[in-house]
């Protein structure tokens, strides 16, 4: 016989054994390896005995772990169907557990979505790696020049195209015309460098020729009918025919920029004339390889000394290239194509979505815990019964998973119910971006495995290291250890419900005081159509036709309205310094179409021929000039040298813009003589037959400016879209209290389940020694209590500070008063006290005899 | 009840001619011999295991042997179930084999 160390089995094969076999065989196998490995040692060498082994046990292999995967599989399908069980049993405690997990995936899953769309912008490009912008370091807008430049002059520049927004409007085929934004121009390249495939026409040929255009598909439809090729007809875009090139895929909304239609570049002078002094155009440019990047950056500022100071290298402008991908979220220069995103924004709301999925996890913990007390008896009797320690594991967490899993189940449901409104919040709709559905729903299931393990170890672990002698006592496990875990948790829980609580309060306040506060004017009952081709006469036409209908009661002809942009200018008072005053052309209606009411003096009166030459201040305009009467002062721009013409009236003080800003000093001019712009028609009618007064406005129109689109709006809705991010921030702001409400609530139901199953002997001592109900209730209730009036103390300078900066954006707002912290903290207490209470009152009832029975 | 596989029905019928002495690695020297095919221990106790299952084997622990390392063998007998398990496939293999001829060489 040989030595021991050479007649047992090698270690790693021992080991390998153990991984592999399933547990009730493990002993035997292992025999009949020893048995065999001992014959060929008494036939040959030990090294072929040796390799002998080896290669028994690696051909075994299969056998032993097909074996094995059965096995697992009938043990998770036990665990199942003791999970199902346990489950049903204790119905609340599933329904609140799942409920929890289920809004913190829902919550995880919409920000995810929204996070994964951010990431998701220009990613479209199938070139999107070797694509640049090339800027300024402060402005997007560069030389027409320099497209073509660079492509001409680096032979590492594959393509290069400068995208123009064009300020013609105006689109035409037919009878039908429309207002068309933004339109804009490139060169031919851009289906180079871009990802934009055509629906119809081909991109090879597309923008060569001057007067060329390619439509995108929603704008084709509606020139032309189904079935009509728009390829190669001709279509009016301002007061030029160019032909249609093709028609391409609507730009994607992730995109950071869009058109409706492209014109070619060489349509226009400027394109032939190489202008190196003036900035319109955001260039792009495509690289032959991405590590070209450098070399090019390092080049740039030769090619401005050579094209823009002619030789002359003293200087220190430079261009900045963006990669493509990263100017959705990391660019933020002067004349951005459209409005970008923000990354910082991206960063916070990952770690929402961590965070929530932490704390939904957390509070699982704590309930599956707490309810272990329950269970404890059952966990006694199979350790008893000869049930190992790793299959009690096996069980619970078995069980979390399949909570988890159905709690991704609802929170999916959640998902698509929220949907059109979070839809709503973010203001597009957005999709998975590219992303399979596959890849998704593999996500998922892992994410909630991945939760179900995390949710489900702590609870795992610690029921199954019960002794089961002293949990067949009744004895329960003792460990305070992460008491003070839980408590902290559940306080940063109620500050954050706190904090958004009062911020909800505020942001609504805020909002009702904007929309309700008396502006100066009336918004209500006001048509406007925006004339962008306006003429006097036509203009003077109209206004005499519409007030023939009886409903309309007054049309005023005006080049600004409050709500919109206004120009403005240096004007000087006689005897005052110039200011810089908000300039308002307006005519004789306006004061009564507007409902403005008069400070002093007159409006623009009819029965006074000098007042189209006169000016009317706010009283705004006479503080700043600091004057006793203004009325019959003569007003000058231009250092004096053109006179605007005298004060005649002076208008009460009226909101012309948001209430972001304080209100402006202003000065209104009587602007149809002077050309100023009557770039709106604002008509305000009665309260009688609206649709049958906007039919008569629209065929009155028609009948005056033939071939103009009758684009109309409301007033109110024009001056209340200018608070549409407050409005989104009060949305946000809800959805997320109510969110962050519901999940504390559970945090707190489950950690006060926790503590009260512990308490139990300790409640039916009490009793028998004759407490009433009502100590035991607050008994119990008061240590939470003390944790909500600690999250509501750290809580409120929390708020005030956030809220008092997000109030500095209105120069007209509520004050943070203090019923309404006293209101939200007294709202948390109550959510707080429903909560512990109904536990308390549960515990408080329960018949003492249950609970010291045994003892 | 399912036939048996012809991997049990081997198994079977040399745990049955082995009588008290069929364990791991003489039921596996039998498979060999019987069949001129390799069998791995890992396919062996696969099997065996499901034979267990189905309750067709019965299973008898014997003692720690040294030239086992100290570790015991698993002896195994075919049950009343398995004896008619094993019954029904050779009735039912005489019955499909008895037309059976070598093809006519011409």
């Amino acid at each position: 016989m040989s030595s021991k160390s050479t007649d047992n089995l090698p270690r790693l094969a021992i080991w390998l054994l153990q991984r592999v076999v399933y547990y009730e065989n493990r002993e035997y196998a292992a025999g009949d390896f020893v048995e065999l490995y001992r014959d060929m040692l008494g036939q040959g060498s030990p090294f072929r005995a040796r390799v002998y082994l080896w290669l028994e046990i690696v051909r075994s292999l299969p056998g032993f772990v097909n074996n094995t995967v059965y096995w697992s599989f009938t043990m998770l399908k036990s665990y199942l169907t003791t999970a199902f069980r346990n489950m049903i049993r204790q119905k609340a405690h599933t329904v609140i557990n799942i409920s929890g997990l289920a809004v913190g995936f829902a919550c995880s899953m919409l920000i995810a979505l929204y996070v994964v769309n951010e990431l998701s912008y220009d990613c479209f490009h199938e070139k999107a790696d070797r694509v640049y912008r090339i800027t300024w370091p402060d402005d997007v807008n560069t030389q027409p020049a320099l497209a073509p430049t660079l492509q001409a002059v680096f032979p590492q520049v594959e393509a290069a195209t400068g995208f123009a927004n064009l300020r013609v409007k105006r689109v035409k085929y037919q009878d039908r015309v429309f207002y068309e934004s933004p339109i804009r121009s490139a060169s031919h390249e851009v289906f180079d460098i871009f990802s934009f495939p055509l629906v119809s026409g081909d991109t090879s040929n597309a923008l060569k020729d001057p007067n060329t255009v390619v439509l995108t598909r929603s704008m084709a439809i509606k020139y032309f009918d189904d079935g009509v090729d728009p390829v190669d007809k001709m279509i009016t875009i301002g007061d030029n025919d160019y032909r249609i090139d093709g028609v391409m895929e609507d730009v994607p909304e992730n995109s950071h920029f869009s058109f409706q239609c492209l014109i070619s570049n060489n349509s226009f002078g400027w394109y032939h004339e190489n202008i190196w002094n003036r900035s319109w155009m955001a260039t792009y440019v495509l690289l032959r390889s991405p590590s070209d990047v450098s070399y090019i950056e390092s080049k740039l500022p030769e090619l401005i000394t050579a094209y823009i100071f002619n030789g002359n290298a003293e200087h220190d402008w430079r261009y900045i290239m963006q990669p493509l991908t990263s100017i959705h979220l990391h660019s933020h220069l002067r004349f951005e194509l459209g409005s970008n995103g923000d990354f910082g924004n991206v960063i916070i709301f990952s770690t929402a979505a961590l965070l929530m999925i932490i704390i939904a996890c957390i509070n699982f913990m704590n309930l599956t815990t707490a309810k272990s007390m329950v269970r404890i008896k059952e966990i006694g009797i199979r350790r008893t019964m000869g049930s190992s320690r790793r299959q009690l594991i096996q069980q619970f967490l078995g069980e979390s998973m399949l909570m988890s899993l159905l709690a991704m189940v609802v929170g999916l449901i959640l998902v698509f119910a929220i949907l059109p409104e979070f839809y709503l919040l973010v203001g597009s709709q957005i999709g998975l971006a590219g992303i399979s559905l596959w890849t998704v729903i593999a996500g998922l299931v892992c994410l909630s495995i991945l939760v179900g393990l995390l949710a489900g170890s702590y609870p795992a672990f610690y029921l199954s290291s019960f002794r089961p002698a002293r949990v067949m006592k009744g004895a329960l496990a003792g460990g305070r250890t992460s008491s003070g875990f839980r408590n902290g948790l559940v306080v940063f829980q109620f500050v954050v419900s706190i904090v958004l609580l009062i911020g909800t309060f505020t942001v609504y306040r805020q909002l009702d005081y904007v929309q309700n506060r008396d502006l100066g004017f009336n918004k209500d009952q006001v048509l406007v159509i925006k004339n962008l081709e306006p003429d006097p006469l036509r203009s003077d036409a109209l206004k005499q036709k519409l007030l023939q209908h009886a409903n309309v009661v007054s049309v005023s002809n005006s080049g600004n309205l409050p709500g919109a942009e206004n120009g403005r200018q240096a004007v000087q008072i006689e005897g005052t310094d110039a200011t810089s005053l908000n300039v308002y052309s307006c005519d004789y209606d306006y004061l009564e179409t507007l409902q403005l009411d008069m400070a002093g003096g007159r409006f623009f009166s009819r029965s006074f021929g000098t007042d189209t030459a006169g000016i009317i201040l706010n009283e705004r305009a006479v503080e700043t000039y600091n004057i006793e009467n203004p009325i019959g002062k003569r007003a000058m721009v231009n250092l004096g040298r053109i006179v605007l013409g005298n004060v005649i009236g002076v208008v009460k003080d009226f909101h012309f813009r948001s209430l972001h800003d304080p209100i402006e000093p202003l000065a209104m001019v009587y602007g149809i003589k002077k050309g100023w712009g009557i770039n709106y028609v604002s008509i305000r009618f009665g309260t009688e037959d609206m649709a049958g007064t906007i039919q008569y406005i629209k065929e009155m129109w028609e009948s005056v400016n033939p071939g103009l689109p009758f684009d109309y709006t409301f007033l109110d809705e024009d001056y209340n879209a200018l608070y549409t991010n407050e409005r989104t921030a009060g949305r946000t702001v809800l959805v997320f209290c109510l969110l962050a409400v519901v999940v504390c609530c559970l945090g707190l139901y489950g950690l006060s389940t926790f503590v009260i199953e512990r308490r139990v002997k300790e409640i039916g001592i009490r009793k028998v020694v004759g407490a009433s109900m009502k100590d035991i209730v607050w008994i119990l209730s008061r240590g939470f209590l003390g944790w909500v009036v600690l999250a509501f103390v750290l809580a409120v300078p929390l708020a005030w500070i956030v809220l008092r900066h997000w109030l500095q954006n209105f120069a007209y707002r509520v004050d943070l008063e203090v019923w309404v912290f006293g209101v939200s903290g007294a709202l948390a207490l109550l959510i707080a006290l429903a909560t512990v209470g109904f536990q308390s009152v549960r515990a408080a009832l329960a018949n003492p005899v249950e609970s010291l029975r045994h003892e | 009840m399912k036939w048996l596989s012809r991997k049990e029905e081997f198994l079977l019928l040399a745990i049955l001619k082995l009588r008290d002495n069929a364990y791991g690695v003489t039921i596996r020297r039998h498979l060999a011999e019987a069949t001129g095919k390799y069998w791995s221990i890992g396919a062996i106790y696969d099997v065996l295991d499901r034979l267990v299952r189905k309750k067709l084997v019965t299973v008898r622990t014997g003692a720690p042997l040294a030239e086992r390392g100290g570790k015991a063998r698993k002896y195994y007998g075919v049950s009343r179930k398995g004896h008619e398990a094993l019954k029904e496939v050779g009735t039912i293999h005489s019955q499909m084999w008895a037309d059976f001829a070598e093809p006519a060489t011409e």
